[in-house]
């Protein structure tokens, strides 16, 4: 489990720092300022400052480092004023020194009156009990007008996440809601009963709805406390709402004011359709009678379904309760009596024709994934409950936040496996193809679990899920275990952690990994896939060529002023590169030039070095030649081997040849001079 | 139908063997008129020539080398006298007088015929040992090369050779 940023190796006695962290040109963190109070379920507060106004009092949050923040929310919070929410300065990526790494913080208006519940508790709370929740209505109503007006939903309503902005503890404000994902740190009492039976990271945006749920939560929990839940342990929260409804199982037995009953009932009524939001809640406010609220029936059975030591009265409920025990579950479905009780007792013959259909799916299947027990289970987990996440396992998410989930579960485990398994086995297919043709979440969904899987089922570096939890993750920093501890968040922040990695990693290990790939594939904008395809060649030296040209294509796209940590890291493994040219003094050439190169710190510049197609043409070009030479030498002195020196045959031969030779010049002189000697 | 052979072909063939046969004749003749025209150079010729001829015969090379080597020697041995001959009394009479009143003459004709054996004898040897020292110095330099190639563009460049090898 990663650490958040509070914490420390060794928590015996507080550290103490040299100085603040700068954030932006003008913020000064105080990191010997801890402020406890303040902080986050998922980041831990520091008090700040602002150079250009010493009054202003402000505190930071840094986040949990591999929790993915919600950055574009924190880009458009940061430009705006949202009245009755904290208001957020601004956010960086820092070093950060409590945890000797980099983090992302952010930075907001401290709260002066402190935590809403820590002053109740404290018995300090100036506001009368009776209009306290009407404060806190107009505030959050405020606050969700504004981010429904920026398309943000704030996922974050909680008691613990109220504040009062001022000393005098009048005006209550929201908390953040950027450092981790939708919905991450809401306890189930607050989230509604199909996002609660997700798994943290994978409960999703969701809608307005969601929040007007989480505000009636809050409230309800405000007024009643929640000593008689706190007991039940979350199965049994999720049991008592389903059958008896989110206000009753949440209100037990206590007495509600009367003016608060009916928003309250509104708010936390299970269907999102008839919940209560602006109009309802307006129209509350403004003193007009609501038409009351009619809890409807959730479909009861006759005759309880007995499941682990549990007898169950609508499918909903065995649903749940099916994904927790998948191997008792399946053998209950595998019974065969699921289908005669929803036939027969929920009377539902097309859920129960459904469910037979599966199992003998199943059955035909037996021995390939579609047989096996959890997919069986999570099929007819889908087909019990529509609305639930789609939960295959342990891992349990609503199907338009399966990027979140899937960054959570790595956060968690290092192991996404399952997350994986649950794309390629089509799993979230099972759940659209219960949607209504004309639903408009179908046709996006389709498309993203289409190229996730596409994506998983390619193993090669830059795909796999690896490159689905940064393509469904547009915030997540590159998990490398290389730069981890960098933050980078695109591929120049990543070009920069590679240059920085240069002085601590092994030079011998390779600047590029599955993280790193699919990063790069998922954040640059251009086309890599022919350098991926390099990356993955089986052969040593071709992969380092794709490396290579990879960081150096996006050194020269980016524009990137010099790496000279990252070339020379790259430089010393380019030994098999290298030697992909034939010719000895080429190579050697090419050594004596890298540290030249390196001295630039251009990538683009190695790579022109190591893949010039003109020197690598001369090469080839070379080597052809050589070959010829060689081979003409070999056969010459085979024909020496042979005795086959002339064209006049035999040595022997061409000795007698000679001799005749010798003998017919000679008698040619001897007759010129005796012709010689006669005529004069 | 087979095609008629043409008529030249048909003329042609009787013509070579025609030509064939008559070259004994003409050598014949020719012989006749040198010996006609010129016998005792013919005689002088003949007797001091004997080793050449013997030459000729026992070389069944088809470059007779032997028959030059002796041939050449044995021709300056002889042609002293045959100027003499041709400068002096050319007759039947003294070519036989040159023969037989001197044995130095016949010692000398046919002496310098052995220094021609000599030389087929010996010549050899002498040019197949410079030849191979030649071919092992060609054969050093080749290996050189080679040496050059393979340290300059590494080992695989000869496989181009290993596996003509196994193709052979």
């Amino acid at each position: 489990m990663a650490e958040t940023p509070g914490e420390t190796k060794n928590s015996d006695e507080a550290p103490t720092y040299s100085g603040p962290v700068t954030v932006g040109e003008h913020f000064l963190i105080d990191l010997n300022s801890p402020l406890p109070e303040l902080d986050s379920p998922s980041a831990t507060a520091y008090a700040a400052e602002d150079r250009r106004d010493l009054g202003r009092k402000l505190f930071a949050l840094a986040c949990t480092p591999g929790l993915p923040p919600r950055v574009e929310a924190m880009n458009t919070l940061r430009k705006s004023e949202i009245s009755g929410l904290l208001q957020l300065t601004e956010w960086d990526i820092v070093d950060w020194p409590p945890q000797g790494r980099r983090c992302l913080v952010v930075l907001f208006e401290r709260p002066l009156g402190g935590r809403l519940l820590n002053a109740l508790a404290a018995g300090n709370v100036p506001i009368d009990k009776q209009e306290l929740p009407s404060r806190i209505i107009e505030s959050v109503l405020g606050a969700l007008r504004d981010l429904a007006n920026r398309n943000i939903t704030h996922r974050a309503i909680r008691p613990s996440n109220l504040f009062f902005a001022d000393e005098e503890k009048k005006t209550v404000v929201l908390g953040e809601c950027v450092t981790s994902p939708p919905g991450f740190d809401q306890p189930l009492a607050c989230e509604p009963i199909e996002r609660a039976m997700a798994t943290a990271g994978g409960r999703g945006a969701g809608d307005i709805a969601d929040d007007f749920y989480a505000l009636g939560a809050t409230l309800m929990l405000l007024l009643v406390g929640s000593k008689h839940i706190d007991p039940l342990g979350d199965t049994e929260i999720f049991y008592a709402k389903i059958e008896r409804g989110s206000y009753a199982a949440l209100c037990g037995e206590a007495r509600i004011p009367m003016f608060l009953l009916e928003p309250l009932r509104g708010l936390l009524v299970d269907d999102p359709a008839e919940r209560w939001m602006f109009s309802e809640m307006d129209s509350w406010s403004d003193g007009k009678r609501q038409t009351p609220i009619q809890r409807k029936a959730t479909p009861k059975s006759e005759t309880p379904f007995a499941f682990n030591d549990r007898d169950h009265n609508n499918a909903r409920t065995l649903a749940h309760a099916f994904s927790q025990e998948v191997g008792a579950a399946a053998t209950a479905i595998r019974d065969g009596h699921l289908g005669s009780w929803l036939r027969h007792n929920l009377h539902d013959p097309d859920l129960a024709d459904q469910v037979e259909v599966a199992l003998e799916v199943a059955k035909a299947n037996q021995g390939g994934f579609q047989g096996s027990d959890e997919y069986l289970v999570a099929k007819i987990g889908i087909m019990l409950d529509p609305m639930a996440p789609i939960r295959y396992k342990d891992f349990a998410f609503m199907p338009e936040c399966y990027g979140s989930a899937l960054a959570v579960e790595f956060l968690r485990s290092g192991d996404i496996q399952v997350a994986a398994d649950a794309v390629t086995r089509e799993i979230p297919g099972i759940w659209l193809a219960t949607l209504p043709r004309s639903d408009p979440r179908k046709s996006p969904l389709d498309r993203t679990f289409g190229q996730s899987r596409r994506f998983i089922q390619e193993n090669d570096l830059g795909y796999g899920i690896v490159r689905c939890l940064y393509e469904l993750n547009p915030d997540l920093p590159c998990q490398s275990s290389l730069i981890a501890d960098d933050y980078a968040i695109d591929t120049e922040s990543l070009m920069a952690a590679l240059d920085r990695a240069s002085n601590r990693v092994d030079a011998k290990t390779k600047p590029m990994d599955r993280h790193i790939c699919a990063f790069i594939a998922a954040r640059f904008d251009q086309d890599i896939t022919p350098h991926l395809k390099a990356l993955a060649a089986p052969k040593e030296e071709t992969s380092l060529i794709g490396m290579l040209s990879l960081l150096a294509f996006l050194q020269w796209r980016l524009k990137i002023d010099a790496l000279f940590g990252l070339s020379s890291w790259v430089g010393g493994l380019l030994g098999p590169a290298i030697n992909t040219y034939k010719s000895r003094t080429t190579r050697r050439e090419m050594e004596s030039e890298i540290p030249r190169l390196v001295r630039l710190g251009s990538l683009p510049d190695l790579f022109d070095l190591i893949d010039n197609a003109e020197r690598r043409q001369k090469d080839a070009e070379g080597y052809l030649a050589a070959q010829e030479e060689y081979a003409q030498a070999e056969e010459e002195i085979g024909k020496i081997e042979r005795g086959e020196i002339g064209k006049s045959g035999t040595p022997e031969q061409m000795g007698q040849q000679s001799a005749a030779m010798i003998s017919i010049i000679l008698s040619m002189i001897v007759v010129t001079i005796f012709f010689l000697v006669e005529a004069l | 139908m087979a095609k008629r052979p043409p008529r030249q072909v048909a003329r042609g063939q009787p013509a070579a063997v025609r030509r064939k046969s008559m070259t004994p004749l003409w050598v014949a003749v020719g012989v006749v008129l040198v010996v006609t025209i010129s016998l005792p150079s013919v005689l002088l010729l003949f007797f001091g020539m004997l080793p050449t001829m013997v030459a000729f015969i026992i070389d069944r090379s088809r470059q007779k080398h032997a028959m030059f080597s002796v041939g050449g020697m044995n021709f300056s041995g002889v042609f002293p006298f045959l100027l003499n001959l041709w400068t002096g009394e050319h007759t039947v009479n003294a070519a036989t007088n040159m023969l037989t009143d001197d044995p130095f003459t016949l010692a000398m004709m046919y002496g310098a015929a052995g220094l021609g054996w000599l030389l087929y004898i010996s010549v050899p040897p002498v040019v197949t040992a410079f030849l191979t020292v030649m071919a092992q110095h060609r054969i050093a330099q080749l290996r050189t090369t080679q040496t050059r190639i393979i340290e300059e563009w590494g080992e695989d460049v000869a496989q181009v050779v290993a596996t003509e090898a196994e193709e052979q």
